[in-house]
């Protein structure tokens, strides 16, 4: 498979590395507004945003180099992508009706007494369910701060019948752990592999080679996992916490469930002993079966096989909140899939992620880790010439 | 689901009762057709026991099940019974107690037998060993590399059950353990993926909506039923059509949308690892392997032509 029809912003090519710095932008259409004007304002934001992009800035169009320099070092390889949610579809909430195409089946809001059985809502929520998502991405977080706000002034300038209902901002680290101390994102398929768990079918005909954004703003209870020690937080990732390689086996020492890691690859390190490290080993033991890696990931199927539910992962940490009572933080989770049932299986399945909340066996697994503070589905079209998408709005 | 039976082929076949396109029930079967045959051949009596319960009636004739008026006679034998009994129910049949005009009762798609179960499970089974041809690790094949050491269209990736079962028995091959049915051999549901179906103001439906059945619950706390009826109690103040699946919003339309929910679950019994030491060479595998395009498009054409 060679199309490259993927809007940019999903890093999923050989050595594409995702951009640390991420904005998400939520929109929602104006009452009334019809279908035309929608259209041509998200043309018109998704154009400033390529500009941006390039280092033209609306309100700086005079500008020469070297300003102009500056202002591509600040917003160069910014990344925009579209995504189309569940509202959009929803005719109780427009009049008129914002489009005649087909909602694909999964495409739908998140249950609104528990997203998923053993992930629930955190108890302060936020609303990720709009019209329309805007990834942004960039090299640093001022481009994606900046970008967001000129999202938010063209839409006031030019009044566009559209306005903001909510943003989540965050971050990817240098050391590539997360905020359980562990490696994130060791095990995201080959990367020929890839595109068979991204690429949508035509099933309906509009998402024909897009994909489908899943994003949920997942709060991490940093006192219930620090109670564990290194051993049981092992166990329940399937990770060793300071190599980042797959566990191997459990050995059972005095009634003690001890992790056994395979040799982390050194500089001169096998391929085998590398693919050793990055994939959890084909395991029968029932505990590193209950871990979360092989909870998440079940065989290692092709992707392209459809039991094999296969899920490119693109998170990005958050801090919300720290004063000395309470601290506030967790992972966005952004998971890109062929399809949005992917997400819904593997989060409701049992044996999968449907009976824990991260991962563990027996009362390891309703540990309550895991809360969703926000989330939302999106269907992200293929990439077209001014605006994926636009046909969703009528003929142009 | 447009095709009706011939495209359930993951064993489990059900049938909606209702009036047009009004869902009242869904029932789901994974009723092994090998036990029925011999219930036919030898307790053919019984058999019409039950095929009296599943459809709600009193007096079916041994005509409707067996093709033949003197089915229960004391000239057939029990071979000549369980011929009969294949032919009008099972397959091609048409008899309308297996076919889902009057009652499902056991599974009749030809990839639904134990038979096939057991084949599967007897090649995964078999210890493969491969020596990855990209990063030179021996291991226990995955199931795309372990499809390929099948016949054409034996196993199949496009099929749900086909890859787990393959990858996972493989993996128990691998480490050289001794696999068998756990007794008695079957195909098992037990739940419902819970969280899914939902009532219209939200909230899960009644558990006496799911009635499981033929089976019992194990000693490890997992279900071994093989029958699920899906049915509203009738205290209930909604109807069928307005019970959603949370995971798309959109009302139950098909029987597969249901069977989708249910995990469906086959018993194994391992001996410790090590137990055979004559583990084959290892087969070199260059690369990932990548699924066989042709597999998906004849499957699908088949699903086409089964649907027009
Ligand atoms: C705050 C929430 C979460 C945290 C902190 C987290 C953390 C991790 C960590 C540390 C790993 C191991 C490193 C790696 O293999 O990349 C991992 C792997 C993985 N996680 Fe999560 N995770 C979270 C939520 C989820 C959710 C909600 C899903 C699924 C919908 C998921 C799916 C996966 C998958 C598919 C893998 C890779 C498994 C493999 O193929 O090896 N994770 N996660």
């Amino acid at each position: 498979m060679t199309r490259r029809t993927l809007q940019p912003g999903i890093y999923y090519e050989t050595e594409a590395i995702p951009h640390p710095s991420y904005r998400l932008v939520l929109l929602n259409v104006s009452e009334g507004a019809e279908r035309r004007h929608v259209r041509e304002a998200l043309v018109a934001l998704m154009e400033m945003l390529a500009g941006l992009g390039e280092g033209r800035l609306r309100s700086l169009e005079q500008q020469q180099a070297p300003a102009s320099a500056e202002s591509l070092a600040q917003y160069g390889g910014l990344d925009a992508l579209i995504g189309y949610g569940r509202r959009l579809f929803d005719d109780a909430e427009h009049e008129p009706a914002l489009t005649d195409a087909a909602r694909p089946d999964f495409l739908s809001y998140l249950h609104e007494q528990g997203p998923f059985p053993a992930l629930p809502w955190a108890t302060r929520r936020r609303d990720a369910e709009a019209d329309i998502a805007l990834q942004l991405t960039g090299l640093n977080e001022a481009a994606v701060n900046c970008a967001a706000i000129e999202i938010w002034k063209l839409i006031r300038d030019q009044q566009l019948p559209l306005s903001v209902s909510e943003s989540f901002e965050g971050y990817g680290r240098a050391d590539k752990r997360g905020w359980l101390g562990f490696h994130d994102g060791v095990s995201n398929m080959g990367s020929g592999e890839r595109l068979a768990a991204l690429l949508a079918s035509a099933d309906p005909d509009w998402m024909r080679d897009g994909t489908y954004m899943a994003y949920l703003r997942i709060v991490v209870d940093l006192g219930v996992w620090e109670a564990r020690s290194r051993a049981e937080q092992e166990l329940i990732v399937g990770r060793d916490k300071l190599t980042g390689a797959a566990l191997v086996a459990v050995a059972r020492i005095e009634e003690k469930l001890v992790p056994v890691t395979g040799p982390a690859p050194d500089e001169e390190g096998t391929l085998a002993e590398g693919a050793e490290w990055r994939d959890p080993p084909q395991t029968t033991d029932v505990v590193l079966e209950a871990s979360h890696i092989a909870r998440a990931n079940q065989t290692r199927a092709s992707p392209a096989a459809p039991g094999s539910f296969r899920i490119f992962r693109q998170g990005y940490d958050f801090l919300e909140e720290l004063c000395a009572e309470h601290v506030e933080l967790g992972l966005n989770f952004v998971g890109f899939q062929r399809d949005l049932r992917v997400m819904q299986q593997v989060l409701h399945l049992p044996g999968w992620l449907g009976d824990a909340n991260f991962g563990g066996l027996g009362d390891e697994a309703a540990i309550p880790l895991l809360t969703v503070v926000a989330g939302g589905f999106y269907a992200v079209p293929p990439n077209g010439e001014r605006l994926p998408g636009a046909g969703l709005f009528g003929h142009i | 689901m447009p095709g009706g039976r011939s495209v359930q082929d993951e064993y489990v076949e059900w049938r909606l009762v209702g009036s047009g396109a009004t869902i009242m029930r869904i029932e789901l079967t994974t009723e092994l057709p090998e036990y029925w045959s011999l219930l036919a051949a030898y307790k053919p009596q019984l058999l019409l026991r039950l095929v009296e319960e599943f459809a709600g009636e009193d007096n079916v004739s041994p005509v409707d099940v067996f093709g033949r008026e003197d089915a229960l006679s004391e000239g057939i034998s029990p071979q000549q019974r369980e011929k009969a009994f294949s032919n009008c129910m099972l397959g091609r049949g048409t008899s309308p107690y297996n076919d889902g005009r009057r009652a499902i009762c056991c599974m009749r798609q030809q990839s639904n037998t134990l038979a096939a179960a057991a084949a599967l499970a007897t090649l995964a089974c078999t210890p493969h060993t491969i020596l990855d041809g990209v990063d030179g690790r021996v291991r226990a094949p995955n199931c795309s590399e372990a499809t390929s050491f099948f016949e054409i269209g034996f196993a199949q990736l496009g099929r749900a059950s086909d890859p787990l079962l393959l990858e996972r028995l493989g993996r128990l091959a691998f480490e050289g353990r001794v696999v068998g049915f756990a007794s008695p051999p079957g195909i098992y549901m037990g739940k419902i993926q819970p969280g899914r179906l939902i009532a219209p103001d939200g909230s899960e439906l009644p558990e006496e909506s799911f009635c499981f059945s033929r089976g019992r619950l194990g000693e490890d706390g997992e279900g071994r039923f093989q029958r699920l009826t899906f049915e509203l109690p009738d205290d209930a103040d909604f109807a069928m059509a307005d019970v959603r699946d949370a995971a798309t919003g959109r009302p139950l339309r098909y029987g597969g949308e249901l069977a989708d929910l249910v995990p469906i679950s086959v018993f194994f019994q391992a001996t410790e690892p090590d137990t055979v030491i004559d583990i084959p060479d290892p087969v070199v595998v260059e690369g990932a392997a990548t699924p066989n395009c042709e597999e998906f498009e004849a499957l699908y054409a088949n699903f086409e032509r089964a649907g027009s």
